[in-house]
């Protein structure tokens, strides 16, 4: 279903110009070409839509879902706006002439730098840890490259007028142009504004094993907002929310009437790692709640939680949340982790066993002396050496790195469990 | 998994985007039928279409005429018209121009390549600044287009 809307946006400029158009025959690849070059600028608007965290949209599928999308669509879009000049150059190769900038008319280099700005921002995006990019930087060349590419690629479609020179094509055309800029203005204005007079205030920042710290934030002056356990937000510390310079992180505390959040995170990268600095009373901004990755979406009579790492942090949020609401189904966590005494929030679940029936497995990577749990990887063993027998009713609960995830999704589907009973939370989504 | 369902949702879209253009393509370039079918490109192939725009200068001498096509035809190649017109198949086929000496005076054609709104205002193409002379030889080149 969510297809055919991606599809009648992306195609609908197309068939508009299908439509009472008059021209001339001018043969298949012509036409062929022209229409990938539409569709693929139409693709780049959907770009803006698919991060641009409308709840609503987003909820049957899953944020990680959507960004997956957006991470692999876009090499689709590269490919048909590439296919585009390549093959009307092809088909006619006069056009050749117009990749030299000086002679060409400005329309065509219009194109021609849409297409520089989209590999541009693709070569950014898919090797930024490769080109060692600042997370906030990129986000920033990312966004500014984007708007670049999709305003060229108007731009050029204008210029060349063949195919919108009716007023009635050029007003849809334009409304297009500028439903994508209001979708831009909403994200990047109206959004942060909103956030801006929703401030929280940073009441505590406590060390946890594991080079971990748990934020905690109140909102000041407002509510707060609903959320299920295991979703997450956008936390935005010590600059406006107009900078861009949020981050997601699972919520590591159960919803509590307060509106009162905890966030725990791994000092990991550039913004992780200065988490301890921050000291209660400075001011934070929160944008969330996102995620389809809770218990609350997914009735079941017993859970199994299965953590690698820092992936804990939503897994803690959904248990402590059960230990409230006085739940009594049976839950297993599986927790992967290195070593012992590194083991984020070793005494908060062993205190959460006494209030849930909670059966924990410990994977330890090196165990200390005289272990006698798991030891090594979440290999299928260790998971079907604990899982009871009637674990195809079960839903699955699944986060941590991302061979590790798979790992595991490949391991439960071996073990029978049906596909539609695991869920995954991203754990590295830049 | 979950990777894999949205590598399959974007494989399916992509696959998807590309058929529908195929068939855009498609719908908007006729057959081969309909193209003949078409009445503009019948009346250029019709004799008496070539001889209704004989130009004064055409009969007075061969040689400097001969010049003055060559002329044109180098005007029509550094000008890139190809890019959007055709002659003889060559080019971009959208908007041919063969036999355009017949359908058009050379006034006409004058006015399409110096100020081609005046003709039609709703046309997307832009008027070209050319010296008198190479004008000339362009239309020139092209009327004579209109017997071959």
């Amino acid at each position: 279903m969510w297809i055919a809307v991606y599809l009648g946006l992306v195609l609908a400029p197309l068939f508009v110009l299908l439509v009472g158009t008059t021209d001339t025959n001018a043969g298949f690849w012509w036409d062929f070409a022209i229409a990938l070059g539409f569709a693929g600028t139409a693709m780049m608007g959907v770009q803006f839509l698919l991060t641009a965290r409308f709840k609503r949209a987003m909820a049957p599928f899953g944020i990680d879902i959507i960004y997956y999308f957006h991470r692999y669509i876009a090499v689709v879009a590269l490919g048909l706006i590439l296919a585009h000049p390549a093959i009307l150059m092809f088909d006619n190769p006069a056009i050749l002439s117009f990749l030299n900038p000086v002679r060409a008319p400005w329309r065509m280099n219009a194109g021609l730098a849409s297409i520089l700005a989209l590999t541009a921002l693709m070569i950014s995006s898919w090797w930024r840890k490769r080109l060692s990019l600042h997370y906030d930087a990129w986000r920033r060349w990312h966004s500014a490259l984007a708007i670049a590419a999709l305003g060229l690629a108007l731009a050029h479609i204008g210029g060349v007028g063949h195919y919108v020179a009716a007023p009635w094509k050029r007003a849809l055309w334009t409304g297009i142009g500028l439903s994508w800029l209001g979708v831009i203005a909403y994200v990047r204005v109206g959004r942060p504004w909103w956030m801006l007079r929703r401030p929280y205030d940073v009441i505590d920042v406590r060390p946890e094993r594991g080079d971990a710290w748990t934020v905690v934030v109140r909102p000041r002056g407002h509510e707060g907002f609903r959320y299920h356990p295991g979703q997450f937000a956008w936390l935005t510390l010590r600059a406006s929310p107009f900078s861009m310079r949020e981050h997601p992180f699972s919520i590591s505390s159960g919803p509590v009437a307060s509106g009162q959040l905890e966030f725990t995170i791994k000092e990991l990268g550039d913004f992780t790692k200065t988490i301890k600095t921050v000291r209660s009373g400075e001011t934070a901004f929160v944008d969330g709640p996102y995620g389809a990755f809770t218990i609350d979406r997914h009735r079941a009579p017993g859970y199994v939680f299965i953590a690698g790492g820092i992936g804990i942090a939503p897994l803690m949020g959904m248990l402590r949340a059960l230990a409230d609401r006085g739940d009594t189904r049976p839950i297993i966590l599986f927790y992967a982790y290195r070593r012992w005494e590194r083991l984020t929030f070793r005494e908060a679940i062993e205190t959460l066993r006494s209030q849930i029936a909670l059966r924990v497995v410990y994977v330890l990577g090196e165990p200390p002396e005289h272990w006698e749990g798991e030891t090594g990887l979440l290999e299928p063993g260790v998971l079907s050496r604990h899982l009871p027998s009637d674990r195809r009713t079960f839903h699955y609960f699944i986060c941590g790195p991302e061979a590790m995830t798979q790992a595991v999704e490949r391991a439960l589907h071996g073990l029978g469990v049906p596909l539609r009973q695991m869920h995954t939370e991203l754990f590295d989504m830049a | 998994m979950r990777i894999l369902f949205a590598k399959l949702l974007v494989a399916v879209t992509g696959l998807l985007i590309v058929v529908l253009a195929i068939l855009f393509a498609v719908l908007r370039s006729p057959t081969d039928d309909a193209h003949l079918a078409a009445p503009e490109q019948v009346t250029q192939t019709t004799p008496e279409a070539g001889v209704v725009a004989p130009t004064t200068k055409d009969a007075n001498s061969q040689a400097p005429q001969a010049a003055t096509i060559a002329r044109g035809r180098a005007v029509y190649a550094e000008q890139r018209c190809r890019v959007c017109h055709s002659i003889e198949g060559e080019g971009n086929t959208r908007s041919p121009l063969d036999g355009v000496g017949g359908r058009l005076t050379e006034r006409e054609i004058r006015r399409w390549i110096v100020a081609p709104q005046d003709m039609n205002p709703a046309v997307a193409k832009r008027g070209y600044q050319l010296s008198e002379e190479d004008l000339n030889a362009l239309v020139a080149y092209l009327t004579a287009s209109s017997r071959r």
